[in-house]
Parts: C-alpha cells; structure tokens; sequence
C-alpha cells in the first residue's frame, strides 16, 4: 500500500540498462539521464559488508582503470546482461534517486527495462530482481529491438516489415518487425565493447603497447570508422611498450583501425545477412524497399551504414539520436500503456 | 490540388538542393540510386519533394541525409528544412500522439501540491482533535477534584450552596430578617406560611410572628418525635460563623460560613446534628424557644443533637 501512496510522488520511466551506457527517460520529460554504466566501490575492509558504493556514472567512468588498490571501478553489466546482481541494483538505485531528486518519499516508480532478445529467462529475472530492489514499484520488460524501433519513429504498427539493427555497448540486436510484433529476431554478442577490445588486441598486437579501455574508447570515437574513407585520419595515442616496460607515444590513422575492427563488424554483417535470409519474403521485400534502420551508439561508427549498405546491398538509414532511441521507445511504449493498455504489445 | 501546391512551396528546396547537388557532381538518378541501394523511385520522389510517396519520415529523413551526405551536401541544414515543411502533420503518423492533457497525472505539479495539502489537511485535523479530547477529559478530571475538595457528591441530588437567602427586594420578602428555604431540592419558591403550617417561621426576638405560626409551633413543640420532620430551627448569625447542620440520614442540611445579619431556617427529618463553628456569634432558636448553647459549648464551638 505504502508503495502505492509513494508512487503518487514518483515518476515512470523508461530504462535503457545498457552495458556501456544507462539511459533515463522519464514520461513527459524525456531523456533526463545518460551515464555511463560504471560503478566504483570502495572496500573498507576484508568482510563482504564493508564495501561502499564510491562513485557512480560518469565519475565512475574516470575511475575505470585508475583505480588505488582499495577502490574498484566496475561494470556491473556484460554482453547486455547483468553479471554483478548486487552492484547493479545498487546503480539503478542511485540512478533512480537521482531522477527523482530530493523527495519526501522514497521514489517508486513504474520501470520499463530494455532487455536483449537473445537473453535468457534467468537473466531477465536478474533484470527484473535487480530493478525492483532499487525500489521500482512494478518493473515491465520490453525487447530492445522493439524499443529501438518504437523510439526511433518506425512504423511498427504496420503491416509492412521494418528491420531494425540496434548496435548496443555489450550486444547488437537485429529484428524484423511488423504489426506491433517482432517477426524475427537475433541478438551477437557484439558491440561497442568488442570494437573496443578489438582496437586493444590490435594495438598489442602491432605495436607492443597495451592501452586501457577508455583509450581504446577514445581512439574508437576519433578515428573509427568501418568503411574505407577518402581522407585518413591520424591519433597520437600513449601506452606501456611491453617489451620496454615504459608509457611510449605512438600514432594511428583511421586504416589502421578499420583494419582491426574487420572481425567484430564482420560479425555484425554476418549477423544481419542470416536475418535477411530467415526473414518471410513479403517483409524481406518490404525491408529492402525502404531499408534498414540503425539504432544504438554503435550506429555512430563513422560509415557503419556505408558497410552494411555495400555488403547487402540494402538501403541503410541512420536513425535519429542513435543513442537514445532505445530508452525514447521505452518512454513511448508507457505512453501507450497508458493510453492503450498493457496488451497493444507483447511484454513481459 | 492547392495541398500539393502547399506542400511543394513549402519544402521545394529539399528537393531542388539535392537535384543541383547531383547534378553538380554529374549523375545520373540511376547511378545515385545505384550508389545508396535505393530505388529510382525514392530518389525522384525525394527530388520532386512528393515525401507522401515514401515511407514514415524517419526513412524520408534517413534517405535525405544518405544522399546528402552522398553529394557533400549540409544533411542538417536539409532536415531542418524538411522538418520546417513538413510540421504542419502532412507526414504519416507513426504511431498515434499520446498526449492526454486533459488527465491529471500524479507527477503533475498541482496534484503534487494537492496531495501534499490534503495530507497536511488531515494531520491538522487530527491534532485538532486529539487536542480537543485531551482538554476534556482534564477538564472533566478537574470537575471531579473540585466536588471531592467540596465534600463530594451528595446522595439526592442536594445541592449544598443552599440555603438561598431572599433579598429584602424579593418580592416573596415576609419579614425583615427571616428567610424562607425549600431544602431538599425543593423549588426556592416561597411558600405561603400559612398554607403550609408544617413549615414554620418562628422568629420572636427578631420579627413579628403571626400567630397562626405560634400556634402551629406549639403543637410542634409538645410533640417532637424522632424521625418526623422537624418542627423548626432557626439560627440568627451575629458574627461570621461555620455552620454544618445534618439530619437523621447525615445528610447536610447546612454546610457553609454563614456572613453577619443571615438568618438560617433548617426542617429536616430529626434529630438535627449541629455543629456550630463560632458559637458566640450565633443565637439558636428550636421550636420557637431560644436554645442555650452553653452546656454544648467547647472552645466555641457548639455541638448538639436536636429533637433527639
């Protein structure tokens, strides 16, 4: 009852519960959080209790492999689920809190969380758990292609096939969509985390330096790109020459990182390919009719599109604000709720 | 017809800029839809500005930029137009508007403050009532003690502030020093003495009596008998005095500090009991006949059975 009562003082939202980032949509107000999704805990001792949450989001971020030996910066989420329960459901509490501000009551709101299609029955229960300990009153799941789709503006209502390919940090959900209903879906466990790891493989590899995630991150952000471009572009970069044991300064150019980034995204294409062909042929000729819509920050790659367009051979669109398009749709969606009722789409 | 003419004027130049770019760098609209993996039809809708003809506007917005970005062309200068031309809803709807102004929700700001109102409403309340028991129930406790310190409740609703002494300007005024009481909860109302000659009103050093009185005072006097109604006490108060008068039940007849000048007439069922707190300053008349306190007297106080 009580959660009830707090409810009147909270909002709903719509979380996207990314490996990389968390977003925040609240009804009526939109995006109002996007942080990455990094916890950094402090250990006070040597029993399992004297850990402390030192810093969330961004902060957090910062921290991530800069770490003295008592704090741990960590990422509570893998390959879109969840592989630290506990720490996960200490980070949407926070999120949640720090939604809502200083209130009265303790916030308890109606969650909408974005889950990967491809996740088990026992991760989505994680999900779901984890939500409700950080305080949700009632915790909705919704596939992330759906959300994608919704959130970038597709007509899913229709009876035509829209292909949607939602590049996450952890995942990279591809579905075919039509009549409120997903037709085929498939999630890799690809995304901007692999790309990541791929640029670190390589720089190892062909350098002898080891660079940190984040540095990995910013070469990916710079000079990334998945399709040859006319102009190269040039990064200075340090890391720890292993075979000297100390920080040396090295450039890249953006072939360079095309080039490591061939096995991830082939992964991708790969992906995509197998969805084209199991899809039904009426909504395989609607799809490549009108194209396929990309979503999630991965979309930012630079000429992700021009690669997939080459290798299809299918139109390819970039969705507007790639990033937001999952927790948009979310907040959509519980718009819909409301006005709907819950049956207009399949949740859970 | 006139829509159409609207909707050319309005967003002509999305089109007439992507149809210069392409003819800029010399193409063809086949080796622009080649190049996008687009269907000619899409690349001359776009260039005629017929948006109606494609999809939702996210793809008319994905085509746009795609072969903006094809042409090295400002793709968000050409949405922005293609938004400003487009607002007025001539666009598909995707999905239905889902806004319902009309509906409070709980995150409203009014219903917030509605809310904290009522609450604060109702937590006034309830201390307005706790309040307002709890004052009562003192209250209640106070009258209590009050009738406990004043010799507590009396058996028959006897009211122990009497006897009322009538005022020389009270009409039922007989005679000048005599007073007329109605004890036992008996209305305050003066009796003719004559229509009730059980009661009597002797008082000879003081007043004139009538003589139907002294007759009916003398048969009173010669037959006093325990348990009857008394005949007649009559106490003149010279000084301040303490005078507690009880019957045959012990119940209080009398219990007060009677003030100089009061004349005190007590019936009751016999014998009387007496306590005269100043004995000096008080004569008593029983029966019509001065009684003599002396023998009754200790310290000036007098103590004595009447009508035994």
């Amino acid at each position: 009852m009580f959660s009830q009562l707090r409810g009147l003082f909270s909002n709903d939202l719509s979380i996207d519960l990314g490996t990389a980032n968390t977003l925040i949509y609240v009804r009526g107000k939109g995006i109002v959080l996007n942080e990455p999704s990094v916890v950094a805990i402090r250990k006070d001792g040597d029993t399992i209790n004297a850990k402390s949450i030192r810093a969330v989001g961004t902060e957090a971020k910062r921290m991530l492999g800069r770490t003295p030996g008592h704090i741990t910066a960590i990422r509570p989420l893998k390959d879109g689920v969840i592989a630290d329960f506990t720490v996960t459901e200490k980070m949407l509490q926070y999120f949640i809190h720090a939604v809502h501000g200083s209130t009265l009551f303790k916030p308890s709101p109606r969650v909408l969380v974005c889950v990967p299609c491809g996740s088990t029955q026992v991760e989505r229960r994680a999900i779901r758990e984890s939500a409700a300990g950080a305080g949700a009153r009632s915790v909705f799941l919704i596939e992330e292609p759906m959300a994608a789709a919704i959130g970038a503006g597709m007509p899913v209502s229709d009876a035509r096939g829209s292909m949607v390919l939602d590049i996450g940090g952890g995942t990279t959900e591809v579905a075919v969509i039509s009549l409120n209903g997903i037709v085929y879906s498939d999630s890799v466990r690809i995304g901007g985390d692999r790309f990541d790891e791929a640029i670190i493989s390589y720089v190892r590899r062909n350098y002898g330096s080891l660079i940190g995630d984040a540095t990995a991150e910013n070469i990916k952000h710079t000079i990334g790109c998945a399709y040859p471009a006319n102009e190269v572009r040039e990064m200075e970069v340090r890391g720890r020459n292993l075979a000297e044991g100390i920080p040396r300064s090295f450039t890249l150019n953006s072939n360079e990182i095309l080039e490591s980034l061939q096995e991830p995204l082939a992964g991708i294409v790969g992906a995509v390919k197998n969805a084209l062909e199991k899809t039904p042929p009426e909504l395989g000729s609607d799809v490549a009719e009108r194209g396929l819509v990309l979503t999630g920050g991965g979309a930012l790659l630079k000429d992700l599109d021009r690669l997939l367009m080459e290798e299809t051979g299918l139109p390819v669109i970039v969705a507007e604000d790639p990033l937001t398009c999952v927790a948009r749709g979310g907040g959509r969606y519980l718009e819909m709720i409301e006005e709907y009722g819950k049956d207009i789409l399949q949740v859970e | 017809m006139s829509e159409e003419d609207t909707h050319d004027q309005s967003s002509q130049t999305v089109g007439e800029r992507l149809r210069a770019g392409r003819e800029l760098k010399q193409l063809s609209r086949e080796d622009l839809a080649n190049m996008l993996h687009l269907q000619v039809t899409i690349i001359d809708a776009l260039e005629t500005d017929q948006f109606d003809r494609l999809a939702a506007p996210t793809y008319t917005k994905g085509y746009i930029r795609s072969v903006a970005r094809h042409l090295d062309l400002d793709s968000d200068e050409l949405i922005r137009l293609f938004d400003s031309g487009t607002s007025t809803g001539s666009g598909p709807e995707i999905l239905p508007q889902v806004s319902r102004p009309s509906q409070f929700s709980s995150t409203d700001k009014p219903v917030k403050i509605m809310t904290y109102l009522i609450s604060l409403g109702l937590v006034l309340l309830l201390l307005i009532w706790w309040q307002s028991k709890f004052i009562v129930d003192h209250g209640n406790q106070q009258v209590d003690t009050d009738a406990v310190s004043a010799g507590g409740p009396y058996p028959g609703g006897f009211d122990y502030t009497y006897p009322s002494i009538i005022h020389p300007d009270d009409p039922f005024y007989r005679a000048p020093d005599s007073a007329i009481d109605a004890p036992g909860g008996t209305k305050p109302d003066i009796p003719d003495p004559a229509a009730n000659p059980p009661i009597l009103d002797i008082d000879e050093g003081v007043g004139p009596a009538t003589p139907a009185a002294e007759t009916a005072d003398s048969t009173a006097v010669e037959t006093p008998v325990a348990g009857a109604p008394s005949a007649g006490l009559v106490i003149t108060v010279n000084e301040e005095a303490w005078i507690e008068i009880r019957d045959a039940n012990d119940e209080k007849l009398y219990l007060d500090i009677a003030k100089p000048g009061e004349t005190i007439e007590v019936d009751g069922e016999l014998p009387l009991s007496v306590v005269l707190g100043n004995a000096e300053g008080v004569s008593v008349n029983w029966n019509g006949k001065p009684f003599d306190l002396g023998p009754h007297s200790s310290a000036g106080v007098a103590r004595f059975q009447l009508g035994e």
